[in-house]
């Protein structure tokens, strides 16, 4: 089966602004109390969940199917548009200490900034026996050392996607982004930390240690390079069809959407660039006020099971987070081994090491980064 | 509201047995009969009555006194004591942890991951120093060591740093001048970080024994007794049975002598949680770690200095044998039998959630140990190349894992230890305001009683 290409972070035309989501995450945090683990704490309901993710996200057959298997009716939304949308899906009840769901997949950034708040419960590892399946290189986060309050659910990098046709030779690195002969051919993808991480790797500086002065120098050259016309375009998923169309001959691409491009066009490619990329995860997070902690656990203990967690990324093919998914996606043979030999989805050890997951930055120095950058974007 | 005037009154309704004065009746003029009567005047009633009333207050100001020592004292825990403990144990854990990666950092050549976890363990570590410094009050010789351990860390870093610089550039000495950083830390920043916590833990030890605090619940029980004994002997020389405003004196006491004594034993019970439950499972918990860094930093050296290397003992410090799935599962339930730190934890979770955090330390244990055994193998092989490509690769994932699902556990116990030091504290709350207002009563209460008396000799 070919995977439909999950339109991930597309941006909603009633999206509230970056600066209204995080003037309303400042607020809120005066309604927040620090997270604290208790010896008893409360599973509520654990025959049910209720879960606000990303579209296309999971195979709906899956969600019945896991149903079944834990005995839980399960509520599920796709509503989760992007994070700023999401956000406001769920900002109301926040404030108010109650969730209409069990479990929300804000990307990691937004969930660090959550529990920052106090907004987020513990996972409840008595439930969640396959926490112990969780990817190490997702355990260090600075926020949750030891993934106390989140499960990442699917990964990806944020790397270049190119036509070899329209470049006239192979792409090996950040610069080519700014590189003249490219000019007016290249996009960009619309998201802060991806774009400015790329331009800071480009400068030799690391975004998983990001300080202010470096991650400003790299967005001056974004700026820069914007006013010049080196930019033929700010994308988010539609990257796919200005590269099919020929918008761009280059572009910042995302590893999930690259995955299916390709699928589709042979001809075109998916590099991580010798200098690094960056990797983004959406992670599943239990907000205050969930009725169903029990039930959260139980999903998500289902779906780290690395049988489950490899029907998902068949389905979405971005880069599970769950140890065992590559052995049972070989086990399945046809498709599914082929994917199991993906370097994209299971980069080798010296790949992961040249890939950055944003961090560093306090919540004000983020935010000011995010209020000038927005206003690079159309 | 039913008082003693009201039954003082009602006593007072059958007419006198004589209203000839005592001096002329003379079945009314037995000698002690005559002594009580002199003591029932009524400046002996306001002496008796004042001493009362002195009894109460003093018996208040006691109790106040001991339990504004007993709240200091486990605020003194709540805000310096526990903290510091805690974070001792943090900065012991990421120097652990910046000494694998820093040896890490210099097997791979520079190795950029590594440097990042080099780096953010080492800013843990100051970070905790200077928060440890903040709270530690006004403990000189802590004050001390912790400028000692600041200054040292600094030149820790800067070794590191050498003989990473000198690794990437090829130059002679670069393991020496690692050599030269984990003896630095192992000889000199390690004790002395172990000092700062001797000296909190005797402060803890101090601050959690008070027993003496008992005689604020002596003093109150000794001014109830005292009211008691007024009361019996008012109802003796008066024929009153009760005189309430001394009954209600009486009550207030004992309210506030059970209140006291209810606060000191929750306050006791949570600290007790506190100091045996969590931070014994937290001190578990960073030795696991450390001892798990040695083994990693001395694996790594060993690569780095082409030779071998007898982990056997720091294994068995961690688990006496490797673990197996029936480990693991036992575990969840809350059992374990074998011997080491591993074990220990398990043994000390009593809780779903804990056991659950002690499972999962075990199952990473046992991959990373699998790793390292490749490591072993291909160093007893003499291929170092692949020993350091295991190292860096496999054996790097699977300790990350294993060293966050510690972290984790300490994450948990720390917030435990938060929890029932708050709840010890919590436990006091009232306890200050309680005893000046129920004393207050009680004194205002007692003079009450006694002026019904007096006021009747007018």
């Amino acid at each position: 089966m070919t995977p439909e290409l999950p339109p991930r972070k597309t941006r909603g035309d009633q999206r509230p602004t970056r600066r209204t989501v995080l003037a309303a995450l400042a607020s809120l945090a005066a309604t927040g109390c620090a997270p604290r683990f208790t010896r008893d704490q409360n599973l509520g309901l654990s025959d049910s969940v209720r879960i606000l993710n990303w579209p296309d996200y999971i195979d709906p057959a899956l969600i019945d199917a896991i149903g079944s298997a834990t005995s839980m009716e399960v509520g599920y939304w796709e509503d989760w548009a992007d994070n700023y949308a999401g956000f406001d899906l769920i900002a109301a009840d926040l404030a108010a200490g109650v969730s209409a769901y069990d479990i929300v997949v804000p990307t990691n950034w937004l969930a660090a900034r959550l529990h920052s708040q106090g907004f987020l419960q513990p996972i409840p590892l008595e439930v969640v026996p396959n926490h112990v399946n969780i990817d190490p290189s997702y355990l260090t986060t600075g926020w949750d050392r030891g993934a106390r309050f989140h499960m990442p659910w699917q990964a990806g990098i944020t790397g270049i996607a190119y036509d070899p046709a329209q470049t006239g030779r192979e792409i090996q690195s950040i610069a080519d982004l700014f590189a003249p002969e490219f000019a007016g051919r290249v996009g960009m993808i619309g998201e802060m930390r991806e774009a400015v991480g790329l331009a800071m790797l480009a400068a030799g500086n690391d975004p998983a240690r990001a300080t202010f002065d470096d991650a400003i120098n790299a967005l001056v050259r974004v700026e820069e390079a914007n006013a010049s016309g080196q930019f033929a375009g700010w994308y988010y998923e539609d990257f796919v069809t200005a590269l099919q169309q020929g918008d761009v001959a280059v572009t910042m691409a995302w590893s999930g959407e690259a995955a299916s491009m390709i699928d589709a066009r042979p001809d075109l490619r998916f590099v991580i660039p010798e200098e690094g990329a960056i990797r983004w995860f959406d992670t599943m997070v239990i907000p205050q006020g969930a009725s169903s902690v029990g039930g959260a656990g139980k999903w998500m203990n289902a779906v780290y099971d690395p049988a489950v967690a490899a029907q998902i990324t068949q389905f979405v093919q971005y880069i599970s987070p769950v140890l065992g998914v590559r052995d049972q996606l070989a086990t399945l043979g046809g498709d599914a081994a082929r994917l199991a030999e993906n370097p994209v989805l299971f980069p080798d050890d010296d790949t992961r090491r040249r890939l950055f997951t944003w961090d560093g930055l306090d919540a004000n120095d983020d935010e000011a980064l995010d209020d000038r950058f927005a206003e690079l974007l159309p | 509201m039913n008082t003693g005037v009201a039954v003082d009154e009602q006593r007072n309704a059958s007419p006198p047995k004589s209203s000839t004065p005592l001096a002329t009746n003379p079945r009314l003029r037995p000698e002690s009969l005559i002594e009580d009567q002199r003591f029932a005047t009524p400046t002996r009633l306001r002496v008796i009555a004042v001493v009362c009333v002195i009894a109460v207050a003093l018996g208040g100001i006691v109790a106040w006194l001991l339990t504004d020592r007993l709240v200091s004292a486990t605020d003194t825990i709540e805000t310096s004591t526990g903290p510091v403990l805690i974070d001792n144990q943090g900065i012991l854990a990421s120097l652990a942890e910046a000494n694998a990666a820093g040896a890490a950092v210099h097997l791979a050549g520079g190795d950029p991951e590594q440097q990042r976890v080099f780096d953010s363990a080492l800013r843990r570590a100051n970070v905790g120093l200077e928060r440890v410094a903040r709270v530690v009050g006004d403990d000189e010789e802590s004050h001390a060591r912790l400028a000692d351990i600041g200054s040292s860390i600094t030149t820790y870093a800067a070794r590191v740093e050498g003989a990473r610089v000198a690794s990437v550039e090829q130059l002679p000495g670069a393991a020496a001048g690692l050599n030269d950083a984990i003896n630095l830390l192992r000889d000199e920043i390690t004790p002395d970080v172990v000092s700062v916590t001797d000296l909190a833990q005797a402060r803890l030890e101090r601050d959690v024994d008070t027993p003496w605090y008992l005689l604020a619940v002596g003093a109150i029980a000794l001014a109830a007794i005292i009211l008691v004994v007024a009361q019996l002997w008012m109802a003796r020389r008066f024929s009153r049975l009760l005189n309430l405003p001394l009954v209600l004196a009486t009550l207030a006491l004992v309210v506030l002598g059970v209140w006291l004594t209810l606060g000191f034993v929750r306050q006791q019970d949570n600290l007790a949680q506190a100091q045996d439950g969590a931070y014994g499972a937290i001190e578990t918990s960073a030795q696991i770690q450390s001892i798990a860094f040695e083994h990693r930093a001395s694996e790594t050296a060993a690569v780095i200095n082409r030779s071998s290397v007898d982990l056997s003992e720091l294994r068995f410090v961690l688990a006496d044998r490797p673990i197996t799935s029936q480990d693991i599962v036992d575990a969840r339930a809350g059992s374990a039998d074998g011997i080491g730190l591993l074990f220990d934890a398990v043994r000390e979770a009593d809780s779903p959630r804990e056991h659950a955090a002690a499972a999962e330390m075990l199952e990473r244990w046992a991959r990373y140990r699998a790793e390292s055994d490749r490591v072993q193998q291909a160093i007893q092989a003499d291929d170092f190349d692949a020993a350091s490509t295991i190292i860096r690769g496999g054996s790097n994932s699977a300790f990350t894992g294993f060293n966050t699902s510690v972290e984790g556990a300490l994450f948990d116990n720390r917030s435990q230890f938060d929890g029932a030091v708050s709840a010890g504290r919590d436990a006091l709350n009232w306890v200050r305001v309680a005893t000046v207002a129920l004393t207050a009563l009680a004194a205002l209460a007692t003079w009450w009683g006694f002026s019904l008396r007096m006021r009747e000799y007018r």
